[in-house]
């Protein structure tokens, strides 16, 4: 008993001086018991080719995380980043393989619509002041129906080199690229939120926005920075995306949204704005990915499978919530 | 007081994670049983329903690889929408780690899964095609043991050459889509009815939805309660026409086609609903595919026949469905043939 409530009390004694470990050590310790219970289910769930394949499927999600992770932290929401995949990919794979563009133009052209996209976004937001639920909902079926236009139900696929080299290239033989890519993009992301003024003022937004303006930040500025963002990290996804089917289709990116925001929230990103943890987000873009994986790695059914996701997704979350609704009492 | 609430929360936490973790044990328990020198064959669908094409293909490959004599461990996984390419070469590359000998697949985009195909044929993995016949093109950079299947545009010729002989050039066609692809078209086949005469008024895109279906008809029929005939590009799509034709009272005024003739489609017919539907035999493509199956493990690969194609027929009667329907459609479902 004297053990227990000495644990307890160097518990709050840490995450009293780093709360973030709060989040991001118990989300840790369920991702490892995963990994064991994956593991024991599994004999082929750690060996290397498996953890590549991890690595590499999450990627293009975590890329997205990313962005979403500072879009949920200024208390926004953007579910048309699938539409967004989708209208970019068909630019990319038009350029390419119908007008001909060599291919750093079209890269150019996927990223810059898809940045476009979010400034479109940012500009019904901040400007003419309309919810992010609602814009980035309208978004979602309008860039979808462009891309479906653009298209023509078409689909282009046979890329050059160049465009598939971020989603082919391991290097040492051994690391994808694409990993790489994506991990860099997280550590940009963490510092930004964590080491650089605009993204404390990202946090502080979300938290309470009337303060934030008080306090003498440019509120408008700094959310349509984060949508501008996510615009950009979306065409970012794109490409590796694009590269790693060698197609392009309209489709492309449909439902995304969804599995992206719920891996953000299950790494400790606060729906609700002001809270959010870029390390968590990668956290919980792995556990999600693990699951998948693992779960099929351990021949568990597909039916099966859902029920898992959405019970793990709830319990994750909810205890969370159980745990921070305790403190504050 | 803090101390006692964390414990409690750390204590339901480690009980729902054993409640997860039992679940996850039971679950993988639920897998097929399978001997010790059991085939471990991937079937991978883009979608899965017991009822539908895949299911009906499903069932006739295990028909088959009993017939065969082949003792074998089905892993059945399927991405969360058809159209979900990334996800279904998220799970060819599970597959191939898990170590399946054979990968049964129906891609859920014939070009759009040409990175799928490359890392099977890597891997070595035999992979057999259904739902398409025609073999990969040259650009693709792979290939496949078998393509079974049949072409898209014979289904969607199956209606054109209906339609020319049983109604009169003029007549108002509208067509209900998937999505904007080649499968659409070639299966809504607007250029042959124009060809043949008749009068295109409306085309509208479901995303091969039975509900988007169902709407897009209830529109239909009030903004133009002319039509004479709606074509559902699948079977799902043109039983949410049946039925919205039905719910407006227009059934008796307007002909509802569909496509594939799943077990719904028949039950219609008979009904006297749906007017007719083409068939392709998917149980006949999955026997099929398990004889490929085992001439292969038999050493016997260059006897698999690259491309197979079953013949597409109308089904419009009672008399064409015992004519053309393979029984098991029924008799799995514990029904009678009628």
């Amino acid at each position: 008993m004297t053990q227990s409530k000495s644990l307890s009390q160097k518990w709050q004694t840490l995450t009293g001086e780093r709360p973030d470990l709060a989040i991001l050590i118990p989300t840790a310790l369920f991702g490892l018991a995963l990994v064991i219970v994956l593991s024991i289910l599994s004999d082929r769930f750690l060996s290397w080719r498996n953890i590549v394949n991890i690595m590499t499927q999450t990627s293009i999600y975590l890329i997205l995380a990313v962005g979403m992770t500072l879009v949920l932290d200024s208390g926004g929401i953007d579910i048309s980043i699938g539409s967004i995949i989708g209208l970019a990919t068909t630019l990319l794979g038009t350029a390419l393989a119908r007008d001909g563009w060599v291919w750093w133009a079209a890269i150019l052209l996927c990223i810059g619509g898809a940045t476009m996209c979010g400034a479109f976004n940012a500009f019904f937001i901040v400007k003419l002041k309309v919810p992010p639920i609602i814009v980035t909902l309208g978004t979602l079926t309008m860039f979808r129906g462009f891309a479906y236009v653009y298209q023509e139900g078409q689909t282009y696929f046979g890329f050059p080199a160049q465009v598939l080299w971020v989603a082919r290239t391991r290097i040492f033989g051994q690391i994808p690229v694409l990993v790489l890519l994506s991990l860099g993009i997280l550590a940009a992301g963490h510092f930004f939120l964590t080491r650089t003024r605009t993204g404390r003022h990202v946090t502080a937004i979300g938290g309470n926005e009337q303060a934030a303006r008080l306090s003498g930040i440019n509120v408008g500025r700094t959310r349509a920075m984060v949508y501008v963002v996510m615009g950009f990290l979306a065409g970012i996804a794109t490409v590796v995306n694009t590269a790693r089917l060698d197609a392009s289709q309209a489709v492309s990116g449909t439902g995304y949204e969804l599995h992206v925001i719920a891996s953000v929230v299950v790494g400790g990103t606060s729906l609700m704005g002001g809270k959010s943890f870029m390390l968590g987000t990668f956290l919980g873009v792995l556990i999600l990915g693990i699951l998948e994986n693992g779960l099929l790695m351990a021949g568990v059914s597909y039916y099966w499978q859902r029920v898992l996701l959405g019970f793990i997704f709830i319990m994750v979350v909810g205890i969370r919530t159980f745990r921070e609704s305790s403190e504050q009492k | 007081m803090n101390s006692r609430r964390n414990g409690l929360v750390f204590g339901i936490g480690i009980f729902l994670l054993m409640v997860a973790a039992a679940t996850m044990v039971f679950a993988a328990g639920q897998r097929q049983p399978a001997g010790a020198r059991a085939v471990r064959i991937a079937y991978l669908p883009p979608n899965f329903e017991q009822a539908d094409f895949y299911g009906q293909y499903f069932m006739g490959l295990t028909i088959g690889l009993e017939e065969q004599g082949i003792e074998y461990e089905l892993v059945r996984r399927t991405p969360e929408t058809h159209d979900n390419h990334a996800q279904q070469l998220a799970i060819v590359e599970d597959v191939v780690t898990m170590g399946v000998e054979y990968i049964v697949m129906a891609p859920t985009h014939y070009e759009g899964q040409q990175q799928a195909y490359r890392t099977i044929n890597e891997a070595g993995v035999p992979l057999f095609i259904f739902n398409y016949s025609d073999p990969f093109p040259a650009e693709f950079g792979a290939r496949a043991q078998s393509y079974v299947g049949y072409r898209h545009s014979d289904g969607g010729k199956a209606v054109a050459d209906y339609l020319a002989a049983n109604y009169p050039r003029g007549t108002k066609v509208a067509i209900i889509y998937g999505t904007p692809t080649q499968i659409s078209y070639d299966r809504g086949a607007k250029e042959l009815h124009i060809a043949n005469g008749m009068d295109v008024i409306f085309e509208h895109y479901a995303n091969w939805q039975r509900d988007q279906a169902y709407d897009a008809v209830q529109r239909l029929l009030t903004a133009r309660p002319d039509v004479d005939v709606i074509i559902g590009c699948s079977s799902f799509m043109a039983m949410g026409a049946v039925r919205a034709a039905a719910d407006a009272g227009m059934l008796d005024d307007v002909a509802v086609f569909g496509a594939g003739a799943i077990l719904e489609e028949l039950d219609s017919i008979v009904a006297g609903e749906l007017t007719a539907a083409w068939y392709r035999d998917p149980v006949r493509m999955g026997q099929e595919t398990a004889r490929y199956i085992k001439l292969h493990l038999d050493g016997r690969a260059n006897e698999i026949a690259e491309s197979y194609n079953v013949p597409i027929v109308m089904i419009d009667s009672v008399e064409a469905i015992r004519e053309h329907i393979a029984p098991v459609t029924y008799t799995a479902q514990g029904r009678t043939v009628p």
